[in-house]
């Protein structure tokens, strides 16, 4: 019959429901975009594009100047395009990386050549600055918006205007390529409308209200949804339901400056499209795309101007007012896949040297080699492997068990631990018989935690106990005496916070009760 | 023990003062020997055909006696003790010993009592063993300490044992044998048992390590977390590396001291856990029966009805097959490691000993282990829904409850039926962790119930003002979780992929309600789902279970039945299926509601522990604490009348086991479980009633197999007479380890029938199994096919229907 196994159970340690998002996986995944590189530009940091094809190289666009980053090494200052007679507007690459388009204060349009640098076109039509620029899908043509309020169609190969699109009566700020067809393009301006336009037919398909000054617009993956950016809120729009607004997000405290969809970014257990937005209150917030619902906020030093996440998710980029360009990088990236996974080079393979006698390895080689199908294998006794604390629990030295657990210094190791010593009925060996030096983390553990409403139980009854124990010895040692101060100075300190927030409540409750009273029909 | 010139037999001796001979392969008893008192410990001499018996003297005190198996006879002299100590002899039969507290006797072996040399010890003794060439004697102390004589065959006297009193003939220091003291054991040492060379000594206790001695260094080695304490180690005679060790868990494992590893384990019904009772309200009994169709599969048994799960020690639950009185499965509610509790400031740290723990604060009252105090099933044995109380860190034996919701591990399928798929199951765990709601009400949880058709729970708890009732339900997790996934997690990779696929699934509150502030103490769902009661204080609430809006109240019974007495909280809520009643048990007064009338239909002053209902025949079944004077006076009017119940006081008088038919509160039957303080009732689904056997008999003088649990894990099951199959019927099994003797043959051939030998010597009923076992119809007085007519003539089944069950219990011997 069965036999239980008879292996020391390792201490679970006691998961909490997440306080914030940033307790989630998903929080995680995005607090993991870590070591800023704060690289200083000449003005504010206008638009971030970042390549599709690796080694994901990011263009920003800053005052006169689009700046190509190497995406291998942020840190390092890339290629400068300087061609620009006034402000660059909108450096943005061509799908394969190989050409760069930008507009400018000067209403020029121009292409250039990422590598060389050379500008290669020219497209002059434009009367007022070209505050965007993006390039079609099948390479060979560019679309512009200009303050002159039109949008322009141009062909690389020759050089020339194809189309010109009217109908926005304000300054165009924004434009997007739907990735469902090749020829539907969403246009933004400050005429408080997003307009869809087929470059085949050259007309105005819908036009969509945002209610504000369109600062961008993105279209989701599939492209059956779009978003528009402007005012203090994002507009979320089913395009194949004729335009129908299906969400606004009011997340934000100002204008938002850009909105980028990231297909596959979002911790692996959830991965799915995300949304993220930053703003002139200084936050880069990250939507799912489920329920909208924000997961994850970062907030930046300044306004946020540009923002830009690289296709495998490994850097995220945001630039800022204050001529500051934020590149973060993700200590766990993905393998992108499909399409972009093309310019991915070959793992490099090690140099292997000739094994000869004279090397030791010679004398070792062999060890590691794997058995074959039909060897019998002979399963190694795997040794479980145990934290200090669980090390001491398992030998029942329950005050060393307590003393690894509080030099993890993580608040749930120590509460779980002084949970299993409580269930063991060890709690009293485990607190008791201290010196100075060993009582010294125990009540600096309880002064920084006691207040946290998760430990609060658990450690105010700890307390209790310590308090018990120790009350003969106060006085003993005047640092055990400044902790324990500083812990009836932390107690002291929450319990004016408890009346007064008891009083703010007190206070607050005729006024819901009353608004309550109001919206209930009679 | 085995018989020592006969494998086939095996003597076992009780508190019964009997002892008893038994052929195990016949499974009947050979002959008997009645001493006048209860018998305690005994061994036999193969060679001189001597017992040594150690029995306990009913005025106090305690004796060794010598029984002479050839002539049948006793010696004329006894040897006296204070208290009967367990006996020890050399099984190449030099010597043999016994303990009395604080001495040690060590004796020659012949056809008379010799002269003991008394060896004295500062602490307790609590165990001893004899190698078996008696030149090694160990004895274990209640510090833990071993204490081994070497060579001490000469300083034994070797004259017969002349005056009364052993201890005074005590030899002078220079003749003392030489003493060696071996210590780990940080409990009083349990057990102890020499390997067969006598190169190896044996010894366990309530740590659960089974420690092994090298008697040429004093090396111990180990073999941890057996899972409970040992309380007795027994060496096989076929292989000298074989050990039976025997747990105070109702477990029996064997032991290769070569490997240093069980080989087999034999679970019975483990022992409740002990420590507190639950606070005061909480009715305690969190033993379950699995839902028939769904439960029995989950946890790797055959087919069938009747698995009870009962909580055991450190939170653990125990799948038991009630039917074939087998140990199904084990699911660890808290992942803990099983540790002997340390005891009171004096007694050390732990089994380790951490050093200098004199500076520890005085401890409050030893804290209780933790345990399983409520446990639910939903109507298709899916989900489990457990509360495990655990201690907290406060000082003053304060607990923290949690709540938790577990999915079967497995699905509808069924497993094979057959008993060897229960090693195989055993890998994967029945139930994985769901959810886990910790502290769902401040101090206590008291009530527990689960929706009989939707994935629905009620918690009612908390104390005072703050008491309220909580309404869980389980909500499906789109398939891609938008990652904010709460406290839950649940531990087996596979089903948390599978589970994942699928649509996570996890619990939460959906609502909360409360009654005036009263202390809630109970909660059910009526049969079809759609009223739920709460017991708040004497009252009963009435909510409607969808929308939680409170649909009536029900007036508190004791006013209504007695004027005075008081109202005492209610402590178990019932619906009678099939009827508009509702039961409800508090430790003054049994009440019965009509729910149409939302009116007390009758109560019974007499407070009931346990009530169940029958959901095929609408009877409720109630377990009434017999009052300590005399037969209670409600039940003297009954039809069946009751069997005298006058006990010796020093025991709890027993329960009453009634089953009332709801609707004219008439008891139906009646059956009295003596010596018990609480029983758990739980009605088994009506096997039989498809079966044949039963198929003429009147739906209306019928009644569902009652299980009753009693406080001491022993369980029979009530059964009308005929409608179990006549083999099984009514198996009254006590499932005490304690008497059950071990001896070499279960090395030799596994566990005998829990119910043939092992069983009988601590049935505290005595033979027979007479008042708990087939009584249900206590109808001595008339005869039993009395029963088959005791309807009204419309609702008898025609006569040829009934003959035949007339004929069988008319033919078969009146039991």
């Amino acid at each position: 019959m069965e036999y239980e196994p008879a292996e020391y159970q390792k201490l679970q340690l006691r998961s909490y429901a997440p306080r914030s998002i940033r307790e989630t996986a998903e929080g995680k995944y995005w607090r993991r975009f870590k070591a800023p590189v704060i690289a200083k530009q000449f003005g504010a940091v206008s638009h971030i594009d970042f390549c599709q094809q690796y080694p994901y190289n990011l263009a920003i666009t800053a005052s006169t100047r689009v700046i190509i980053y190497n995406g291998l090494a942020p840190a390092v200052v890339g290629r400068t395009i300087s061609r620009f007679k006034d402000i660059a507007y909108s450096g943005c690459f061509r799908s394969d990386g190989r050409l760069v388009c930008a507009g400018g204060q000067d209403g020029i349009v121009q292409v250039f050549d990422a590598n060389s640098r050379s500008v290669l076109r020219q497209f002059k039509a434009h009367k007022r600055p070209t505050r965007v620029a993006r390039w079609g899908a099948d390479r060979l043509h560019v679309l512009s918006g200009s303050d002159d309020v039109t949008v322009r169609w141009w062909d690389v190969t020759s050089g020339s205007q194809v189309l010109r699109l009217d109908g926005h009566s304000d300054y165009v700020r924004a434009a997007a390529a739907s990735p469902a067809s090749p020829d539907t393009w969403a246009t933004g301006g400050y005429d408080h409308t997003v307009r869809l336009w087929d470059v085949r037919t050259g007309g105005a398909v819908t036009c969509l209200d945002h209610g504000a000054p369109v600062e961008d617009v993105a279209f989701f993956p599939a492209g059956s949804l779009a978003v528009s950016a402007g005012g203090n809120y994002l507009c979320v729009w089913d395009l194949v339901g004729g335009g129908r607004l299906l969400k606004r997000l009011s997340n934000f405290q100002k204008t938002v400056t850009c909105v980028r969809l990231s297909p596959l970014a979002g911790p692996d257990s959830a991965a799915a499209p995300r949304m993220l937005a930053g703003s002139l209150d200084g936050h880069v917030k990250v939507f799912e795309l489920d329920s909208f619902r924000v997961t994850h906020a970062t907030k930046y030093p300044s306004p946020v101007m540009s923002l830009g996440i690289s296709p495998d998710c490994r850097l995220l980029a945001v630039g800022m007012a204050d001529s500051t360009l934020s590149v973060r990088k993700h200590d766990r990236p993905k393998q992108p896949q499909g399409a972009a996974a093309q310019g991915l080079p070959e793992p490099k393979r090690k140099w292997q040297p000739r094994l000869t006698a004279a090397n030791y390895r010679y004398y070792i080689r062999g060890q590691s080699t794997k058995a074959a199908a039909t060897d019998f294998r002979v399963r190694r006794q795997r040794q479980a492997k145990l934290r200090p604390y669980d090390k001491m629990l398992r030998q029942f030295r329950y005050r060393d068990a307590l003393d690894a657990a509080l030099a993890v210094r993580q608040p749930e190791v120590v509460a779980s631990v002084l949970e299993e010593l409580a269930a063991r009925g060890g709690l009293g060996p485990a607190l008791g018989g201290r010196d100075a030096p060993s009582l010294l983390p125990l009540v600096k553990h309880l002064t920084k935690h006691v207040t946290e409403p998760r430990y609060t139980r658990l450690l105010a009854a700890v307390g209790h106990r310590l308090l018990d124990a120790y009350a003969p010895v106060v006085g003993a040692c005047a640092e055990v005496d400044a902790a324990l101060g500083a812990l009836a100075d932390r107690l002291a300190e929450e319990l004016k916070l408890q009346a007064s927030l008891t009083q703010l409540a007190g206070a607050l409750e005729p006024l819901l009760a009353a608004s309550l009273a109001a919206s209930l029909p009679a | 023990m085995l018989d020592p010139n006969n494998d086939d037999q095996a003597y076992t001796w009780s508190l019964d003062a009997t002892v008893r001979l038994w052929s195990y392969r016949a499974g009947e008893e050979l002959s008997r020997i009645v001493v006048r008192e209860p018998i305690k410990y005994m061994v036999i001499h193969k060679d001189l055909g001597v017992a040594y018996l150690s029995v306990q003297l009913r005025e106090g005190g305690g004796r060794v006696m010598l029984y002479n198996m050839k002539t049948g006879k006793f010696s004329g002299t006894a040897m006296k003790t204070r208290v009967a100590g367990p006996l020890a002899i050399a099984a190449a039969g030099g010597l043999a010993a016994t303990i009395d507290r604080h001495s040690l006797f060590v004796w020659r072996t012949g056809a008379d009592i010799h002269q003991p040399l008394n060896l004295p010890h500062t602490k307790p003794y609590t165990c001893l063993a004899l190698s078996s060439d008696g030149s090694l004697l160990a004895a274990g102390d209640a510090s833990g300490r071993v204490l081994l004589w070497r060579g001490l065959e000469p300083a034994v006297p070797a004259a017969l044992r002349r005056e009364e009193h052993s201890g005074k003939a005590a030899l002078g220091p220079g003749a003392r044998p030489p003493l060696t003291t071996v210590h780990w054991h940080a409990h009083p040492v349990g057990c102890l048992a020499f390997s067969d060379d006598g190169t190896y000594l044996l010894s366990g206790g309530a740590e659960g390590v089974l420690v092994l001695w090298a008697l040429e260094t004093n090396r111990p080695n180990f073999l941890p977390r057996l899972g409970g304490p040992l309380v007795g180690i027994a060496p096989s005679p076929a292989d000298p590396a074989r050990f039976l060790v025997r747990q105070a868990d109702n477990c029996v494992r064997l032991v290769n001291v070569a490997t240093m590893k069980v080989e087999t384990s034999v679970m019975g019904l483990r022992p409740a856990p002990a420590g507190l009772l639950p606070p005061a309200g909480v009715a305690g009994g969190a033993a379950a029966l699995l839902p028939a169709a769904a439960g029995a599969a989950a946890v790797g048994g055959g087919g069938g009805s009747g698995v009870l799960c009962v909580p055991c020690e450190n939170s653990q639950l125990q799948f038991y097959d009630v039917a074939r009185d087998r140990h199904m499965q084990i699911v660890q509610v808290s992942p803990r490691n099983q540790v002997s509790l340390t005891d009171g400031p004096a007694g050390g740290v732990g089994a380790g000993g951490a050093p200098g723990s004199s500076g520890a604060p005085a401890a409050a009252a030893q804290p209780p282990p933790p345990f399983v105090s409520l446990v639910a099933f939903s109507g298709d044995g899916s989900v489990m829904a457990t509360v495990d109380v655990r201690p907290d860190a406060g000082p003053y034996g304060s607990t923290e409850a949690c709540l938790k919701f577990w999915d079967s591990g497995r699905g509808a399928g069924p497993e094979g039926a057959s008993a060897s798929t229960s090693s195989s199951s055993s890998t994967a765990p029945p139930f994985a962790l769901n959810t886990r709601v910790d502290e769902p009400h401040r101090d206590y949880v008291a009530a527990l119930a689960y929706h009989p058709t939707r994935h629905l729970a009620v918690t009612a708890g908390g104390t005072g003002a703050d008491s309220e009732f909580k309404v869980w339900v389980q909500e499906r997790r789109p398939a891609a979780p938008g990652g904010s996934g709460g406290a839950a997690a649940g531990p087996g990779s596979a089903a948390a992929a599978r589970r994942r696929a699928e649509g996570a699934t996890h619990w939460r509150c959906l609502s909360t309600g409360g009654y005036k502030g009263l202390p809630l103490g109970a909660a059910a769902f009526s049969p079809d789902g759609s009223v739920l009661a709460v017991a708040a204080a004497a009252r009963v609430t009435l909510w409607d279970a969808a929308s939680n809006a409170l649909a009536a109240v029900l007036p508190p019974a004791a006013a209504v039945a007695v004027g005075g007495g008081g109202a005492a909280a209610l402590t178990q809520l019932t619906f009678v299926p099939g009827t508009p009643y509702l039961a409800a048990a508090s430790p003054s007064c049994l009440t019965v509601y009509n729910l149409l009338t939302a009116a007390v239909h009758w109560a019974l002053p007499y407070g009931a522990v346990s009530i169940s209902a029958d959901a095929a025949y609408g009877l409720l079944a109630a377990a009434l604490p017999a009052p300590r004077s005399a037969p209670t006076a409600g039940e003297d009017g009954a039809a069946n009348g009751t069997p005298s119940t006058t006990k010796p006081s020093s025991q709890p008088p027993g329960v009453h086991v009634v089953v009332f038919d709801p609707r004219d509160a008439s008891p139906r039957f009646h059956c009295h479980v003596p010596a018990v303080r609480t029983v758990h009732l739980s009605h088994l689904p009506d096997a039989g009633r498809t079966s044949a056997a039963v198929g003429g008999e009147a739906a209306a003088a019928s009644c569902s197999p009652l299980l009753i649990l009693r406080e001491d894990r022993a369980y029979s099951l009530a059964a009308l007479p005929g409608t179990l199959d006549a083999s099984g019927a009514a198996a009254d099994v006590a499932t005490l380890s304690k008497a059950q003797p071990l001896g070499a043959l279960e090395a030799a051939f596994g566990r005998t029938s829990a119910s043939g030998a092992g069983a009988a010597p601590m049935d505290l009923d005595g033979p027979g199994a007479g008042p708990t076992g087939p009584a249900a119809a206590g109808d001595r007085g008339k005869p039993r096919w009395a029963a088959l007519f005791d309807a009204p003539s419309h609702a008898l089944p025609p006569p040829a229907a009934l003959a035949s069950a007339f004929l069988s219990l008319l033919t078969t011997a009146d039991a």
